[in-house]
């Protein structure tokens, strides 16, 4: 579905001081992978995203969606395959403040071109178990309310890959797990998702790695056992209470 | 479809911030509130002024005044034109058929009259028994001036209604004796209501005499200050003036070179006349009220710029999920023009009330605007166009990358 062919990102062209902030990237997503990007802050994983996610244009390189090449595409046609193709999860979830639930995950089906368009908000909401908040406003969810939102939203417009930038960054570790345990749950059922992270242990729970560092692929392995969210959320429970004990005594 | 969606989306945006909204809509609501009170009170006080004037001088009539530039009697410049006379108009109605009939005015502006202890400055007309007709002056008792009193000069007097209270009080007028200047009159009629006129006089507030008892009594002249003619055909009226012009000069010995001693006006002059005193109205205050309307855009834009410099997340996320940059902008133009229009609405419901309610002290006839109404609520659209186009590029400048971090 992806293939990246020396992609080369260079901030800064005209003037001496240019970065390259990727250098020679290569790589091969295939339908209904789960993939973890890692990398320090100023690895260019971010940049990586931006470019994968169709943000962004590569200085150098080819890249092929879907076996079309998007890397000389102008603003508009890139604006509209995101639409159709992309969805996307951010670390700041980005609702629209004082607007439902339900409105927040309609908004990229008011830039598609499909009619079809009625349900498929709730549709969208019931998948990530949140049927009964369609009304409620992003101040009246939690955290992890507002991020599962947000992910109804990646979903609505049926995208065949979904980019996630540090979807867990600014959750607590329940909330972060509960947020997992749902792409590991869109994953099984056939999505393809590509997982930006720092963090090592939510990349465990991805079924491939991609380490990035400087700008360039420095390792790529594939995860045999991932972990398992929906398993460490059952055991929470039992911690908290563990840990609430200790703190009386 | 998309187009709608987006639109739809535009104006929903507004009830999240329901206070800065309020705040971008107050200048466009204040400059179309000016807008249609101006409007609508200026139709209405053009309508009163020319029912009244068509009251007084209808279609059909054409007054002639001595001395150039003069009107309703009472002289402007220098002393009084003492050449215009009766006999003048004995022979204008003599010589052109589509003269229906005439009446003479004379105009003493204050002269006290008296009724036993009581006293007040007064105005005093002198017209024919034919004024009843020409003039439209109607009584209410008693008996007008007839043609017997008019060649005898009598000593009679039609007095108005607030001449009544201030002299009479509770006592019947009719039949009393009453002192204009030293001369003695009797009282044998009270006019009919007549209220203010346009220049502010009351018009029951006078005490009519019949002309020839003005002139020799009261004036001691043996001219008149003006003449009102009632034409057959208004149609042909260019044409009797013309031919009342000529008799005039020649009767009056004026040279080729001579102006007119005279002046002639016509209903059509009238309304000339209303109307040019009302273009300054109408082209000064609304352009007031335009003024305050592009300060109101001014403020629309400034504010709608405000909101996209708060809003760059938002404007990033929905170009993530696929807004092209016409899309952001359309959103934001739908915003402004939202707004103004809205605004443009209850600017007009307030100017409408307001204008009825002005109306209703003002003593003027209700009337209303619908070229005010329309006017204001494209107009104030069209601000809202024109204020959203540098938020809305400005909007659609903002690239995800930037603001998505």
């Amino acid at each position: 579905m992806i293939q990246l062919h020396n992609i080369i990102k260079e901030y800064g062209k005209n003037n001496s001081l240019s970065v390259n902030a990727l250098q020679n990237v290569s790589l091969e997503i295939k339908p209904g992978e789960f993939v973890a990007i890692v990398g320090p802050s100023g690895s260019g994983k971010s940049t990586l995203m931006n470019i994968l996610g169709l943000l962004d244009v590569p200085t150098e390189g080819s890249y092929l969606l879907d076996n079309s090449e998007v890397s000389g595409l102008d603003l508009d046609e890139l604006a509209k395959l995101r639409n159709r193709k992309i969805g996307f999860v951010f670390q700041a979830f980005h609702l629209l403040p004082r607007t439902s639930a339900k409105e927040n995950v309609e908004l990229p089906l008011i830039y598609s071109d499909r009619s079809d368009v009625k349900n498929l908000a709730f549709s969208a909401l019931k998948a990530v178990g949140l049927e009964d908040r369609v009304s409620h406003y992003p101040s009246e969810l939690s955290g992890g309310e507002q991020q599962r939102v947000a992910i109804a939203r990646s979903l609505v417009n049926d995208p065949d890959i979904i980019f996630a930038d540090e979807p867990t960054g600014n959750l607590d570790s329940r909330s972060g797990l509960e947020v997992i345990s749902i792409f590991q749950d869109l994953n099984l059922k056939g999505k393809t998702i590509v997982l930006v992270t720092h963090d090592q242990n939510i990349a465990e729970h991805c079924r491939r790695i991609i380490r990035i560092y400087d700008g360039q692929i420095v390792a790529d392995e594939s995860i045999a056992k991932p972990k398992n969210a929906a398993e460490e959320l059952t055991k929470l429970p039992s911690e908290k209470k563990e840990a609430e004990s200790q703190n009386n005594v | 479809m998309k187009t709608k969606r987006i639109i739809k989306s535009g104006f929903r945006i507004l009830g999240r911030h329901k206070m800065r909204t309020l705040f971008m809509m107050l200048g466009i609501v204040v400059g179309i509130t000016a807008l249609t009170l101006i409007f609508s009170l200026g139709k209405g006080t053009e309508k009163k002024v020319l029912d009244n004037i068509d009251r007084m001088f209808s279609g059909s009539s054409i007054l002639v005044s001595a001395g150039a530039g003069q009107m309703m009697g009472g002289p402007m410049s220098g002393g009084p034109t003492t050449t215009l006379s009766v006999e003048d108009f004995e022979a204008i109605q003599e010589k052109i058929s589509n003269i229906e009939t005439w009446d003479p005015m004379l105009m003493i502006p204050s002269r006290e009259v008296k009724y036993q202890e009581n006293s007040e400055n007064i105005r005093i007309f002198g017209h024919s028994g034919r004024s009843e007709w020409v003039w439209n002056i109607g009584i209410t008792s008693g008996e007008y001036i007839d043609s017997q009193a008019v060649l005898t000069s009598a000593r009679v007097a039609l007095i108005g209604t607030t001449v009544v209270d201030t002299l009479f009080e509770d006592i019947d007028p009719i039949g009393e004796q009453i002192r204009i200047g030293t001369v003695p009159f009797r009282v044998i009629g009270i006019l009919k209501q007549r209220g203010i006129d346009p220049h502010g006089w009351d018009r029951d507030n006078e005490v009519i005499v019949p002309y020839t008892t003005a002139m020799r009594r009261l004036m001691n002249i043996d001219y008149i200050q003006s003449a009102k003619l009632i034409v057959k055909d208004p149609k042909k009226m260019e044409g009797t003036v013309e031919q009342i012009t000529t008799i005039l000069r020649d009767r009056h010995v004026l040279a080729e070179s001579e102006p007119d001693d005279f002046s002639i006006i016509t209903p059509v002059q009238v309304q000339e006349m209303v109307s040019s005193t009302n273009k300054i109205f109408n082209l000064l205050l609304p352009l007031i009220a335009g003024i305050s309307l592009m300060v109101g855009g001014v403020i629309v834009t400034n504010l709608m710029l405000i909101s996209v410099n708060e809003r760059t997340s938002e404007i990033g996320l929905r170009k993530a999920v696929g807004a092209r940059s016409k899309d952001i902008q359309l959103q934001f133009i739908s915003e402004t023009v939202a707004i103004t229009f809205l605004g443009g609405v209850v600017g007009v419901f307030i100017g409408m009330i307001g204008s009825q309610a002005l109306a209703l002290i003002m003593n003027l006839p209700p009337t209303v605007s619908w070229k005010a109404l329309v006017l204001g609520i494209v107009f104030s659209s069209l601000v809202g166009f024109i204020a959203g186009v540098a938020p809305a590029r400005r909007a659609a400048s903002l690239q995800p990358v930037e603001t998505l971090r």
